[in-house]
């Protein structure tokens, strides 16, 4: 079985330098090491939890 | 009150028949036929990433050469689904022939980091987060590059391939390679020692009782030590629901589905939002990292609470025909495509094939919602976001009061040039 879109949309964006193809991408990149898979930690949400708490 | 309908089509190849008996070569070719036409005929983005010159060596390949290789089923998709990989569209699916039983397969909850599978979980006796190094002596690489073609997604972005076969690995595993008796494991502990071992394969719902054990659902970070209840009530919940910081005034609001009665969903929001304004929550971090779409509607709602001015989200709709081609083997549609065409494109211009349409028909929609959240606003987005959550992603990266947090290129493929392709969910305004 195949499904198949027949329109095709394009979207608002007000940032024009990114790359076509790309993405949205982050205004802040935070990934998940190694480290933080072993530990369970959620980096990510960590990260913002952390840039509040120093606010 | 405003009418939406949903129209969604699934085109079924005929001769795409269940089990693994032998296809002839008549059938194999009109399958493909029926496919190349209906992508060529009907696909609205086509051209958009590989070029004609492109398309036609892909077809010739196939048509001259790898033909000879179908025998079955199975290989007609493994060939469909290398060939529609091209397309770069995350909303092109090639689904595969139904099994009548589910085999048995690959049992390891694995993890990409960095593009490489770590173990997500403690199980069959290898430490979490030690790294595959390979299976069946076949490297993880040649793996990871096999089975790319089984998950599409927009534009250039693996993050969104990465996620669905990490979710899916052991099924995608039996597509690839087939039943196995056993399976020969060599994987690195995070101390560095290289070991071996034999796993038998598991049954699907073996691996899905196991799911929820996976480190990278981070119940431990919440202080969850039941990680069955923290999946069930975390990361499987569809509604959305909020949790404190208390400590930082900050409120969680995690929407993990768009994909809800719109008036419920609405109704659910604002409930949630008085709740957080009641607690007095300076800011607002939203979790759509889990979130692979549904009703746009629910997106715009979702968005209409976190900012104070009217917004848009589409600047151009656009289709190369007003018939479905093949229409015959449509086995799915909620409404006639021709009808639909005819209401939703009714002011559109044709301009050198291209029925185009810059009136967003949810324009109306895009006004902030009567009382706004105005405090510190955060969003987690992830691999898994996709469709309308992606569309509530690209609004709040447009939004200057809000902070995107997430892994690089994690979203579905939008800016302005890029194009989101969708046939289903659409909503339409009658």
């Amino acid at each position: 079985m195949v499904r198949v879109p027949f329109v095709k949309i394009d979207k608002y964006v007000s940032d024009k330098s990114v790359p076509k193809g790309s993405g949205i991408l982050p205004d802040k990149e935070v990934i998940l090491t190694v480290e933080d898979l072993i530990k369970g930690t959620d980096s990510q949400l960590d990260y913002v939890v952390k840039h509040i708490s120093n606010k | 009150m405003k009418i939406r309908s949903i129209i969604t089509i699934i085109l079924l190849l005929p001769l795409s028949v269940f089990g693994q008996k032998e296809l002839s070569n008549e059938q194999i070719l009109e399958d493909y036929t029926i496919f190349k036409e209906i992508l060529t005929v009907g696909h609205p983005s086509f051209y958009e990433y590989t070029s004609q010159v492109a398309w036609d060596s892909i077809f010739s390949s196939f048509e001259q050469k790898e033909i000879k290789g179908v025998k079955t089923p199975n290989d007609l998709f493994k060939s469909i689904s290398s060939i529609a990989e091209n397309v770069k569209d995350g909303h092109l699916n090639i689904l595969h022939p139904k099994i009548d039983t589910l085999p048995t397969m690959f049992p390891v909850l694995i993890k990409f980091i960095g593009g490489k599978l770590y173990t997500d979980t403690d199980d069959f006796g290898i430490t979490v987060g030690s790294e595959i190094m390979s299976i069946d002596s076949k490297s993880t690489h040649t793996i990871l590059k096999d089975m790319l073609k089984y998950a599409p997604s927009d534009g250039f972005n693996l993050t969104k391939k990465y996620l669905q076969i990490e979710k899916e690995f052991g099924i995608l595993h039996y597509y690839e390679y087939g039943v196995k008796e056993s399976y020969s494991v060599k994987y690195t502990t995070p101390e560095g020692k290289v070991k071996t071992i034999e796993i038998s394969p598991k049954s699907f719902e073996s691996i899905g009782n196991r799911y929820p054990n996976r480190n990278s659902h981070f119940a431990s970070y919440h202080q969850n030590v039941n990680r069955v209840e923290y999946f069930k009530n975390r990361i499987a919940e569809e509604w959305p629901f909020v949790y404190y910081i208390d400590s930082l005034n900050t409120a969680v609001l995690t929407v993990n589905s768009f994909g809800l009665d719109p008036q419920e969903f609405k109704s659910k929001l604002i409930d949630l939002f008085k709740e957080i304004k009641k607690k007095k929550a300076k800011s607002l971090i939203i979790d759509i990292r889990q979130n692979i779409g549904g009703y746009r509607i629910n997106a715009i709602n979702l968005y209409s609470f976190l900012t104070n001015e009217p917004f848009k989200q589409r600047i151009l709709e656009s289709a190369i025909t007003n018939v479905l081609p093949h229409e015959k083997y449509v086995v799915h549609t909620i409404s006639n495509y021709t009808d639909f065409f005819g209401m939703y494109f009714t002011s559109a211009k044709k301009e050198d094939g291209r029925w185009m349409l810059t009136e967003d028909h949810a324009q109306a929609e895009m006004v902030p919602y009567k009382k706004t959240f105005n405090g510190n606003m955060y969003v987690l987005i992830g691999g898994n976001t996709f469709s309308a959550a992606s569309a509530f992603a690209l609004s709040a990266k447009n939004d200057k009061n809000i902070t995107l947090v997430g892994k690089k290129r994690v979203v579905d493929t939008i800016s302005i040039r890029l194009n989101i392709l969708r046939y289903t969910n659409y909503q339409i305004q009658k």
